[in-house]
This record gives structure tokens, C-alpha cells and sequence, in this order.
């Protein structure tokens, strides 16, 4: 075997993951920032002191900013409790809760914005609740900041608790109890022992929900739109704006703006790290060898420690069950709305519609746009999250078992789509393939490798973790040990151990691309999947109850997101996996401490 | 007065019985070894001592305060889990510190009393290291100083050595004995490892089914089994079913002993394998062959076969190692057993 051939073969079974986020992702983001900087062969300096010097462009970088902060703190004030109570449920309502904030957290976009408008718009359900009751209280416009808070803090809060929870389960039963017997109140040990211990990993979901929320895009889109008029001035609309007005000059502002955008999630990313490292310190970097030695050592306390054992006095269920029931309450409420909008014949006055009809739900499918919008937007989903797996398999068995430097690539590759707002990354495979290949812009196949692009470090986090929970590396020694051959050792041994990573990995590819709006407006607008359509529908008649057949289609969507959840749920058999974060192994425990059923916190929502 | 008292404790778990109407006293500054299988009910009972669990029914007093429904944190106990649980973000010395901070003790005192506990478990040179840099040893020895930082009346060992490796594990066991008795402070140790329980206890109680199935001295437990559990659970013992005949009970010529009261139709033999003595083929005894072995060191297990009435029958025999050494495989001895080494259940 020659020289080359032996360096191809540690690399082969990774290679066209590798080629795939080299071209649709590494390197239209590297060709954006050099343009962004050199245009037409001359340093452009002009682009930046245009933009800073515009007081448009200054009032959205601090209005991103504002938003991102605000989201942050509300997610954390309101997610890090919710986040404790629910690590420490009993394993079948924490598995019922999490399945509710998974699929809350994946059904965003547009479909939320749509939610905010008949629920707290000007005729919504809420609005109309308060007139009925006497109290004329203005609601949020639905163009306005606090519109576009309350809408993606339905996503950014099932988000935060998905993200904390791996993290919560480092806070150990016994150290509360060795409090309790050192005579210590319960502030005095959390105070002392359970806030230092959580405060990075607390700090470092904040810092995550900032990131996200100031890469919104869709989602404030559709509440206010593009025109130039909107109060709500965000870096993400500007960008698309200046997609929009003109494709040369136009085209370099989007470009400058993206790398306002890139550098503070880069910013983000540095610090995020450095958080977690700092959390990790007191356990010498490794949670989870502690972790599994721990549960190796004590299987007798799962009776001693039952749930009744460990529930705190009265007057803490109390304020469990009330939390929990505010959090059902402000979670059904969209839900609720969107079902009687779905079958009502109209709906202006009171809190219920003034008729009730089923000819949405009968008429929307039969609707040509309608119905191909959902066609596209399955199909769409579907190849992606085939190829996705496809790809992401077969890379990470050779990082684990062949090549670990596989892995270092493809964990620096992931950073992007995790940090990064998709309309950045739409913009620049926008400009990229322009350069390159012109022909391909604007079609289906550009759209799904982007699509697989964005997607892959998702499923990657799921595969990898899946992985190491079943012992790759020594299973398919064990099977080589055997006389299986490598083929042999991937599908008799390897895929049936990790059919956990599998299913929710699939999951998340399919519920990211079904909600996105982001990538497809920028990259291909002549195709219309249901974000697509349902934002249409929505601009065009804005504030008039006429969109029956979006609430019946948004309403489908979730339906659906539900049921393959519970599907996931089947195949997972409530057992363990892990939730993606961006991180090398050790930025969360690899090895879920505590979690034996499915999270899935990617951050795709909403984008 | 008892240091701790149970009186009709109850603790159910769903359909599980941790606790079962257990009593139990424990004697000011003794060591008492709560011994069974796992699942017995022995880890609720000292959590219902700390106060972490709470039973559904009984009583408990520790000293001659009735503490019945008093929480952990209000209770003069000091305790050692089984992971230890130090808390990772103090330093060794921190942690020994935290049960005095938590009830404010004059930093002065604090100083004094942190220094003389890290000198009683020899951590010194560890007081500024965290738990992540110390070895499960260390760990384990400064859960135990945290536990007694408070001076508490009572001590609780929660199967503290079973996360160490053997030899650890052996030389900790002693070190907590000579802490234990230095302070004096009435302890109650839960493991399942009986030459540990053994080792260490004043008194072993030994426990199954969420009752106690036996109490008293090490010697006593090991030599006077009270029950068949006792006697199968405790030193590993030979378990022969055996046919009463005429109120007698006998394994061919080996022994021969009455049978108890009320015995009828069958019986259970316990008997020690160091208490089977073996003799030469000549020599009176019941005919056996050697069918293997297993080198202990300074002593080797042998299995035995018999013949009795055609029936096979197998025993196992502890025999000085230079001894077994003359013995070929397959060897012919006969075998006997002194009749007061024979303890008889009913079966």
C-alpha cells in the first residue's frame, strides 16, 4: 500500500462528510469575511464607515443586542428553576415534560409568530379575553420589541431548560444530604455548595440563549416584516433587507453586517467555553468517569432514594405544582388559540370565535400553494435527514475508531451552524456559489446541501453521543476479535447499539429543516416549503382573521412533530441519550449523569 | 440508656418492606456493624437515624431525646456516605470545616478543630487540595473528619470502604477502628461484607428483610448462628438436607447427632468448613475423595465427595495448606465432624 492510500484510508470514511461542510460551509463563511474586507481587489474600509457612521444600522446592532440580553435573562430567570424541579421528577413526568419542551422548542419560526398574532394580537384570543373582561389593556404590537421577546421565549425557554438540564445533573442527591446531616439549611447549601457549583453552566446557557436570540430571523420577519417602516430594526432584518435591495451594493452591506454578527458569536463561543472549563475545574475535567463510577457503586439506593424520599417538604409542592401549571397554562394557551382559529368561521369579538366551521380543515390541503408547500417542505426534510445520517455515520465511527484528528474537524466545523444565524450562512452560500457556480443558484440541490450543512452538527452531537454511551471503540474490536469483518461490525454491531442516537438525531434534522425560514428566503426564493408560504400568508394580510388555512397547516406541523416524537420516544425505549451541545467531549458530560430519555437542544429554533 | 434507640420502626417503600417493626438498641461508644444482603433495609435504617428518611411508624431517640420526625440538620449526628460525597468546589480542609461554618463556630475555635481533625486522619499535607486530586483513601478519610468535625454523639458509616480496592480497603478499615475508638463516639457501621463487619465490630447486627435476624458479639454471630439465614450468610458455611431418623440426625459415620425438637422428616446441616477435620483412608471417618481445591494462601478449600447410600454427597474442607499439599488428586481421606459443630435447622 502506497503512502497515500494508507493516509487516504484513515480518512476515507469521513471523507465526503469532510467535502460536503468544506464546500457548503467552511468555505463560503471564509470567502464572506475575506470579502467583507477586500472588495474588488482594493481593502473597502468605505463598506465599514458607511455602516458604522449610519444610524440605522448603529440603533439595529443595539437593538439585536438589547434582544439577545432580554431573552437571555428571561430564559434564565424563568428556565433555571423550571430546569431543577424537572431533573429532580420522578422519571416518568420528566419524561412527559421534556417530550413538551422538545417539540416546543423545535416548533418556532414562523408558526410561533403566527401563534403570537391570534393569541395576543389586535383580534387575538387574549386580547379579546382582557375587552370581554372590561379591561382594555393594549397588547404588544405585533411588530414591537416586546412582541418578538414574548414569541421567541416559547422556544428560547424550552431551549435554556433542555441545554441546563445535562448540567443540573452534576449536583449530586448526597451533597444536599451531606448538608442536611453537617446541621446546614438548604440556602445555606446552596449558597455554599449548589450555586457555585451550577453558576458557569448557568452563565454559559445564558450566553448561548444571547447568541441565538440575536440570530432570530424568522420569526421577527413574519411579525414585522421587511418594509423599511418596522420600529424593530434587527441586525438579522437588515441583512436581509440589503439581500434584497441590490444585488452588488447590497450585497457587500449584507456582508459587513454578517461579520458584526459572526464576530459577536465568536465572542460568545470563547467566553461559552471558558465558562464551562471553569465549571469542570472541581471535577478535574471529567464529570462522567466520576459519574459512572458512582452509579456502578450504588445500585440499592434506587429504592432507598425513591422520588417520595427525596420530595422536599409541603410547601415546596406547592409551588412545584403551581409553576408547572403556569407552564402548562402559557404553553396551551398559542395551542389553544391556533385550534379554535382552525375552526372558526370568524373571529373578532369575544374569546371565543363567533362561529364554528371544519371547511379549513377541509379546504386548506385541496389548496394548490398550500399543499405544495407541505410536499416540499417533507421532502425537504426527509432527504435531508437521510443524507445527513448518511454522511454523519460513517464519520464518526472513523473519528472513533479510526482517526481521532476526524474529530477535531469536525467539531470546529459544527461551531458554525450552532453559533452563527442561518441567514449568515444562507448569504454566504449565496455569494459563494455565485462565484463558483452560478447555475446552481437558486435550485432545490443547493437548498438541501445547505441544508445538510446546517444540519449536521446536530445529528453529529446525537451519533457521537450514542457512540460513546455504547463503547464503539471496544465493541467493534470485540466483533473484529470475533472474525467479523468491518462491514460486518457497522451493521450487525455498531448500528443496532446506537439506534438511540439514530432516532433523535434524525429527529432533529427533520424538525429543524420543517421550521426553517431563514435559508430558504435568502437562498432560493422561488421555493415555497410551509415557513415559506405560512410567512407569506401572514404579511399579506396583516391583522385580518382571514389566515384559517396557516393555523390548520401550522397546527399539522406540530401534530406531526408530536407524533414523531413519541415514535423517537418508542425507539429510545425511554432510555438514555444525550443532548447535543457544542463542545469537545468534556463541555458537558458526554455520559448523561442523570437522563434516561431523549433532549434534543440545538438551537436551530426560531432561526 | 441507650445511644440510640428503635422502637417498632416501620418504613415501606411501595410494596417493599425496607424496615419491618425493627427495635433496636445501641450502647454509648460502641461500634455496632449493621450486616446483610443487599436490599435488607440496612442503608434505611441509618438513614432513619440521620433523619433523611423518615419511617411511617415507631419511634426513634437518640441519647434520651425522642428525635422522631426531627430533620437531618437538627440532629447531633455526623455522617460518611458511600461515595463520601465531599463537596467538589471546597479544598479537604473546607469540607472538614463546612458542618462548623454552617452552625457558626468562632473562627478561632474552627482553626483549632480542623487542624487537630486533618492531624487524627493524617491529611495534613492534603488540607488545600480538592477532592478531584485526592486519592478514594484520602477522600474517604476526610468524609469521615467532616463527620466528626461537630464532635456528634453518634457516628454513620454508610458501607464506607465498599468504592475502594482491597488492600485500601483493609487498612482504612483499621483506621477508622482506631479513630473511632480515640473519640469514642458511638458509631453505627452498615456494610455487607461480612469478615469487614467481623473485623471491625463491637457488636454485629445482622439484618434481613427489614428485621433483625441476629445481634450480638462477632464471636457469637460467627459461632452461634441463631438462624439458618445466620448460619448460611455468616462464614460460609456447609448446608447438607439431611433425613431425620429416630430423632437423629447423621452423615454416615462422620457425626451423628440428635435432631431437634419438632424436626421431622428432614434437616439442615451447617457445619464450617474449618470444622471438618480430615483423617487418612485408614482412619475412622466416612470414606471421600478429594475433587479439587482452591490455594487461600496459608490455608486451601478442598472439595469433597461421599458416597452415602449411593448418593453423592459434596462438602467443603479448610485444611492447612502444607497439608493439602501431601494430598494427590483424587486421594482417598475420610472425613469427620465433632458433634457440636453441627448446627441443625429445621428445613
Amino acid at each position: 500500500m502506497s503512502a497515500l492510500a494508507r493516509r487516504l484510508s484513515g480518512w476515507i470514511g469521513a471523507l465526503p462528510l469532510l467535502v460536503v461542510v468544506a464546500l457548503f460551509l467552511v468555505a463560503p463563511i471564509g470567502v464572506l469575511l475575506a470579502r467583507s474586507f477586500f472588495a474588488a481587489g482594493g481593502l473597502s474600509l468605505g463598506t465599514w464607515t458607511e455602516l458604522l457612521s449610519s444610524p440605522q444600522i448603529l440603533k439595529a446592532l443595539l437593538t439585536s443586542i438589547a434582544l439577545g440580553a432580554t431573552c437571555a435573562l428571561l430564559s434564565t430567570i424563568i428556565g433555571t428553576p423550571l430546569a431543577w424541579l424537572i431533573s429532580r421528577l420522578a422519571a416518568r413526568p420528566r419524561a412527559a415534560w421534556l417530550s413538551i419542551f422538545n417539540v416546543a422548542a423545535h416548533f418556532g419560526g414562523i408558526g410561533l409568530a403566527f401563534a403570537y398574532v391570534i393569541t395576543f394580537g389586535a383580534f387575538g384570543m387574549v386580547t379579546l379575553l382582557l375587552n370581554d373582561l372590561g379591561a382594555h389593556i393594549q397588547t404588544p404590537a405585533r411588530d414591537s420589541f416586546a412582541a418578538l421577546v414574548i414569541t421567541y421565549e416559547y422556544a428560547n425557554v424550552p431551549l435554556f431548560v433542555l441545554l441546563a438540564l445535562p448540567a443540573l445533573g452534576i449536583v449530586r442527591e448526597e451533597w444536599s444530604e451531606a448538608a442536611q446531616v453537617s446541621s446546614a439549611t438548604r440556602w445555606q447549601f446552596w449558597r455554599r455548595i449548589g450555586l457555585p457549583l451550577l453558576a458557569p453552566f448557568i452563565a454559559g446557557g445564558a450566553l448561548l440563549s444571547f447568541t441565538w436570540a440575536i440570530g432570530i430571523y424568522g420569526i421577527a420577519y413574519a411579525l414585522g416584516g421587511a418594509s423599511p417602516t418596522v420600529p424593530t430594526r434587527l441586525l438579522t432584518l437588515e441583512i436581509g433587507r440589503a439581500i434584497a435591495d441590490d444585488a452588488v451594493t447590497g450585497s457587500a452591506r449584507a456582508g459587513a453586517l454578517s461579520v458584526v454578527l459572526i464576530v459577536l458569536a465568536l465572542i460568545a463561543l470563547a467566553v461559552y467555553r471558558l465558562l464551562v472549563r471553569r465549571g469542570l475545574r472541581w471535577f478535574g475535567g471529567n464529570a462522567p468517569a466520576d459519574a459512572a463510577r458512582r452509579a456502578a457503586v450504588r445500585p440499592g439506593r434506587a429504592i432507598a432514594g425513591s422520588a417520595a424520599a427525596r420530595r422536599g417538604p409541603r410547601a415546596g409542592n406547592w409551588l412545584k405544582r403551581g409553576l408547572f401549571g403556569a407552564v402548562a397554562l402559557v404553553l396551551g394557551l398559542p395551542l389553544l388559540a391556533l385550534f379554535l382559529y382552525s375552526v372558526s368561521s370568524s373571529w373578532t369579538d369575544h374569546v371565543l370565535p363567533n362561529g364554528y366551521t371544519l371547511k379549513h380543515w377541509l379546504t386548506t390541503f385541496a389548496d394548490d400553494r398550500a399543499a405544495s408547500a407541505v410536499l416540499t417542505s417533507l421532502s425537504l426534510a426527509t432527504l435531508t435527514t437521510i443524507l445527513t445520517l448518511a454522511l454523519v455515520v460513517p464519520a464518526v465511527y472513523w473519528a472513533r475508531t479510526v482517526n481521532p484528528r476526524i474529530r477535531t474537524a469536525l467539531e470546529t466545523a459544527a461551531a458554525i451552524p450552532f453559533a452563527l444565524p442561518f441567514v449568515v450562512i444562507g448569504l454566504a452560500l449565496l455569494q459563494f456559489s455565485g462565484m463558483v457556480a452560478p447555475a446552481l443558484q437558486g435550485t432545490y440541490p443547493l437548498l438541501l446541501a445547505g441544508y445538510v450543512a446546517i444540519t449536521f452538527p446536530f445529528v453529529y452531537w446525537a451519533v457521537d453521543g450514542a457512540m460513546a454511551a455504547a463503547g464503539v471503540e471496544r465493541l467493534s474490536q470485540a466483533a473484529e476479535a470475533c472474525g467479523a469483518s468491518r462491514r460486518q461490525a457497522i451493521w450487525r454491531v455498531v448500528l443496532p447499539n446506537i439506534r438511540t442516537g439514530l432516532a433523535s438525531g434524525a429527529l432533529l434534522a427533520f424538525a429543524t429543516v420543517i421550521g426553517e425560514y431563514a435559508l430558504v428566503s435568502v437562498l432560493a426564493s422561488s421555493i415555497t416549503t410551509i415557513p415559506v408560504w405560512s410567512a407569506h400568508m401572514l404579511l399579506l394580510r396583516i391583522d385580518n382573521p382571514g389566515f384559517a388555512p396557516v393555523a390548520v397547516v401550522t397546527l399539522t406541523l406540530f401534530g406531526l412533530l408530536v407524533v414523531l416524537a413519541l415514535v423517537v420516544s418508542r425507539v429510545t425505549r425511554g432510555k438514555v441519550v444525550r443532548e447535543a451541545a457544542w463542545a469537545e467531549e468534556a463541555v458537558w458530560p458526554a455520559e448523561p449523569i442523570w437522563s434516561d430519555e431523549v433532549t434534543w437542544a440545538d438551537g436551530a429554533a426560531g432561526r | 440508656m441507650s445511644a440510640i434507640r428503635l422502637e417498632s420502626v416501620s418504613r415501606h417503600f411501595g410494596r417493599v418492606r425496607a424496615l419491618d417493626e425493627l427495635s433496636l438498641d445501641v450502647q454509648p461508644g460502641e461500634l455496632l456493624a449493621l450486616l446483610g444482603p443487599s436490599g435488607c433495609g440496612k442503608t434505611t435504617l441509618l438513614r432513619v437515624v440521620a433523619g433523611l428518611d423518615q419511617p411511617d411508624r415507631g419511634r426513634v431517640s437518640i441519647g434520651d431525646t425522642d428525635v422522631t420526625g426531627v430533620p437531618a440538620r437538627k440532629r447531633p449526628i455526623g455522617m460518611v456516605f458511600q461515595s463520601y460525597a465531599l463537596f467538589p468546589n471546597l479544598t479537604v480542609a473546607q469540607n472538614i470545616r463546612f458542618p462548623l461554618d454552617v452552625r457558626r463556630v468562632a473562627r478561632a475555635d474552627a482553626d483549632g478543630r480542623v487542624a487537630e481533625l486533618l492531624e487524627l486522619v493524617q491529611l495534613t499535607a492534603e488540607a488545600e487540595r480538592y477532592p478531584h486530586q485526592i486519592s478514594g483513601g484520602q477522600a474517604q478519610r476526610c468524609a469521615l473528619a467532616r463527620a466528626l468535625a461537630p464532635r456528634p454523639q453518634v457516628l454513620l458509616l454508610d458501607e464506607p470502604l465498599s468504592a475502594l480496592d482491597v488492600i485500601v480497603r483493609g487498612q482504612l478499615r483499621d483506621e477508622i477502628r482506631r479513630v473511632q475508638q480515640s473519640v469514642g463516639t458511638t458509631t453505627v457501621y452498615v456494610t455487607h461484607d461480612q469478615s469487614e463487619a467481623l473485623a471491625i465490630a463491637d457488636r454485629v447486627a445482622l439484618m434481613n428483610r427489614g428485621r433483625i435476624e441476629q445481634i450480638g458479639t462477632p464471636e457469637d454471630v460467627y459461632r452461634d448462628p441463631s438462624s439458618l439465614f445466620s448460619a448460611t450468610f455468616v462464614g460460609g458455611r456447609n448446608a447438607l438436607k439431611l433425613p431425620v431418623v429416630d430423632g437423629r440426625v447423621s452423615l454416615g459415620v462422620a457425626f451423628d447427632v440428635a435432631a431437634p425438637a419438632g424436626a421431622n422428616g428432614r434437616a439442615m446441616a451447617l457445619i464450617a468448613p474449618e470444622d471438618v477435620v480430615i483423617g487418612g483412608p485408614t482412619e475412622g471417618g466416612l470414606p471421600a475423595t478429594v475433587s479439587g481445591r482452591t490455594f487461600h494462601g496459608a490455608i486451601t478449600r478442598l472439595a469433597l465427595t461421599a458416597q452415602i447410600d449411593g448418593e453423592p454427597v459434596s462438602l467443603t474442607a479448610d485444611i492447612p495448606s502444607r497439608a493439602a499439599a501431601a494430598l494427590d488428586d483424587q486421594a482417598a481421606v475420610t472425613l469427620r465432624i465433632a458433634p457440636d459443630h453441627v448446627r441443625l435447622f429445621s428445613a
